[in-house]
């Protein structure tokens, strides 16, 4: 059975689990659309430990609201005490404004955002927020966006919104390189041989066996897990 | 509703020496001065009232009287013409428990209304799975499919959004499983209300009354839900809340006899819950007029009112976002000489093809060889009521009707309002 197979099979059930629902598409017109159960009680932890590193002010989330990552962000946020600001990614007047005058000085946002969101904020505000958190696509390249050299940037990779599959550590964090490095999100598993990322099972939610795009390891790094790049 | 004695301790701790400075300051206490103690209802009603203009003055950071750490969030609102967005922090989550009166929860919630996470603490009481579904008005369809992979039953949100998620809903045959729907920013309409029994005929539908501006925004609670026969919406001042009602021109605080209409004047968290609030509201100007419907409400034991719109309305929210008078003005000078940029705009909510439409009919004055209806064309075209998003784009997708321009009546007695809620 293939990753959307298995999803598609528990749609009808997802009503009678105790879980949080995620869109399984980034896109909101995709026809396949579906939802992704996860544990009623898991956190976005790859963001609250980029978030732990990057100590922010006040965290501007410039994601869509569909992919149901609020509340999320919310409590990652709580876990390095900042405010969280919601700024709907099709108004950068506001988010450009919620950085000078609303406190905020962290922005979570997606690959496809940040460039076209730096240009405006820096021809606005003359200036760029210094930390960011880039959420790529896992069907993308991620290539990190040059208008953001010189910032303090954590990036992740996610199969769905809301399911990051590989992230990064305080050192990968620090690397300059236009071709990011990542480690297998944690609570999760890698099977390099076979390719499939396995989610870990709890309670109610079941394990799920999923296709992943392809990604290359090269060496471990000094926090002792293994690095994979994107194969291109 | 707050005691005097409350309303003086809440001064107090606002005016304290090692308070911000936004009150000492609005006060004019000296420095070296100690805390304001009122005396008597007479020096509580010699305060000068706060407003959003004021507040907008002063940095985020020096409104706050808590620890930044311990904020949960914040948030932007407009509605001042011309002027960057006000920023709002926001601290606590409770506040919706009078909801428990209308609806039992067992089901999760599809929610527009600030802030979700606020909305799924009031959940988790009741242990509800799977947990609170986010809605995206700009993506109504994917979010109401997973609304119903969810099995939702109850909605929190925007008044505006419900003419986004009816359609879904119909589409998706889902119905006849909402149960509760608690309507917040803008007053539902009669054609509204019709329109959302309609798709939704089990709900109990209820209204919300809060501002941005205050946080845990539930202003009131409230006194019963909205009905074909009872179609006006009653709200009760919440405990922590203190309300006056003043004449927006003399400024003058009115008696809260039945029948007086005034601007609501708010002073939030006199009551000191848990968490004291981030920025205390004391005498704040809402700009939202209410009429006095009971004295005393024999459900309730206090007062009721219900709302009767903005005190000097310059913009009108509406599904896709603000319809504001500075737009419209900026627009009409775009177009002379076939108009002048005085106008009235009439704002009204109709029926048609089975959905509730926007209408918009402007008084205008017209050149004499100007065509009206090329006219209303053009200014559909330029109205921008969202970032990226004109009024001709709103009929388009089905939820504006076509704007109407016609010649001004001549008037008779009064002043002459740009925005009119009909």
């Amino acid at each position: 059975m293939d990753t959307l197979t298995e999803i598609q099979a528990i749609q009808d059930t997802l009503k009678s689990i105790r879980c949080r629902i995620i869109p399984t598409s980034f896109e909101a017109d995709d026809s396949a659309l579906s939802g992704f159960p996860l544990h009623p009680l898991s956190r976005w932890d790859s963001c609250a430990q980029a978030l732990s590193e990057l100590n922010p002010h006040g965290v501007m989330m410039r994601l869509p609201l569909f992919w149901q990552l609020e509340v999320l962000l919310w409590y990652a946020s709580r876990s390095v005490r900042a405010p969280v600001f919601l700024n709907d990614p099709e108004n950068m007047p506001v988010g450009a404004a919620a950085l000078q005058l609303g406190g905020m000085d962290t922005v979570v946002t997606e690959q496809r955002d940040a460039s076209t969101f730096a240009d405006f904020v820096k021809k606005e505000n003359g200036e760029l927020p210094e930390k960011w958190i880039i959420v790529h696509r896992a069907q993308d390249r991620w290539d990190m966006p040059a208008s953001l050299s010189g910032c303090k940037i954590a990036q992740e990779v996610h199969l769905f919104p809301g399911l990051p599959i590989l992230s990064q550590c305080a050192v990968l964090m620090g690397e300059r390189s236009d071709i990011p490095r990542f480690h297998i999100t944690r609570g999760n598993r890698y099977e390099y041989d076979s390719k499939v990322f396995e989610t870990a099972s709890k309670d109610e939610i079941p394990s799920f066996r999923l296709n992943i795009p392809p990604i290359t390891t090269s060496e471990v790094c000094s926090c002792g897990d293994s690095v994979y790049t994107q194969t291109i | 509703m707050s005691t005097f004695d409350d309303l003086c301790a809440l001064v107090e701790r606002v005016t304290a020496k090692d308070a911000p400075l936004l009150y000492r300051q609005h006060y004019g206490i000296e420095p070296d001065s100690g805390p304001l103690r009122l005396a008597d209802w007479n020096s509580w009603q010699s305060l000068p009232f706060i407003d959003k203009a004021l507040l907008q003055n002063i940095p985020i950071e020096e409104r706050v009287f808590i620890e930044w750490g311990d904020i949960n969030s914040i948030h932007a609102s407009s509605g001042t013409s011309g002027r960057p967005p006000h920023f709002s922090p926001w601290v606590r989550l409770d506040g919706y428990e009078y909801r428990k009166r209308f609806h039992t929860f067992t089901r999760p919630a599809l929610c527009s209304m600030p802030i979700h996470h606020q909305h799924e603490k009031f959940l988790d009481e009741f242990d509800v799975h799977p947990k609170l579904i986010v809605f995206d008005p700009r993506r109504a369809r994917a979010s109401v499919e997973l609304a119903r992979l969810a099995g939702v039953d109850s909605l929190f949100i925007f008044t505006g959004h419900l003419t986004l998620i009816g359609p879904e809903a119909e589409r998706l045959n889902m119905g006849n499983d909402i149960r509760f729907i608690e309507l917040a920013g803008e007053s539902c309409s009669r054609a509204l209300y019709q329109y959302a029994k309609r798709i939704f005929p089990h709900a109990t539908i209820v209204s919300f009354y809060g501002a941005t501006e205050v946080e845990n925004p539930p202003i009131t609670y409230p006194c019963r839900p909205l009905s074909e026969e009872d179609p006006l919406e009653l709200h009760h001042p919440r405990d922590g809340y203190y309300l006056e009602l003043i004449d927006p021109e003399t400024r003058q605080v009115l008696p809260i006899h039945e029948g007086v209409e005034g601007e609501i004047v708010l002073t939030a968290d006199t009551s000191m819950p848990p968490k004291p609030a981030v920025s205390p509201l004391v005498r704040y100007r809402t700009g939202d007029m209410a009429r006095v419907f009971q004295e005393i409400c024999s459900a309730h034991g206090m007062w009721s009112f219900t709302m009767l719109g903005r005190a000097a309305m310059d913009f009108i929210k509406i599904p896709g976002g603000i319809l504001r008078a500075d737009e419209v003005e900026r627009v009409l000078r775009t177009l002379a000489p076939d108009v002048t940029d005085t106008f009235e705009l009439h704002f009204s909510q109709k029926e048609d093809a089975g959905s509730v439409k926007v209408s918009v009919t402007l008084h205008l004055e017209l050149a004499p060889d100007a065509d009206p209806d090329r006219v209303a064309r053009e200014i559909e075209q330029r109205i921008r009521v969202g970032a990226s998003f004109t009024y001709a784009d709103g009929v388009e997708r089905g939820m504006y009707l076509p704007i109407i321009c016609v010649l001004f009546a001549p008037l008779y007695r009064g002043k002459r309002k740009r925005m009119v809620r009909d």
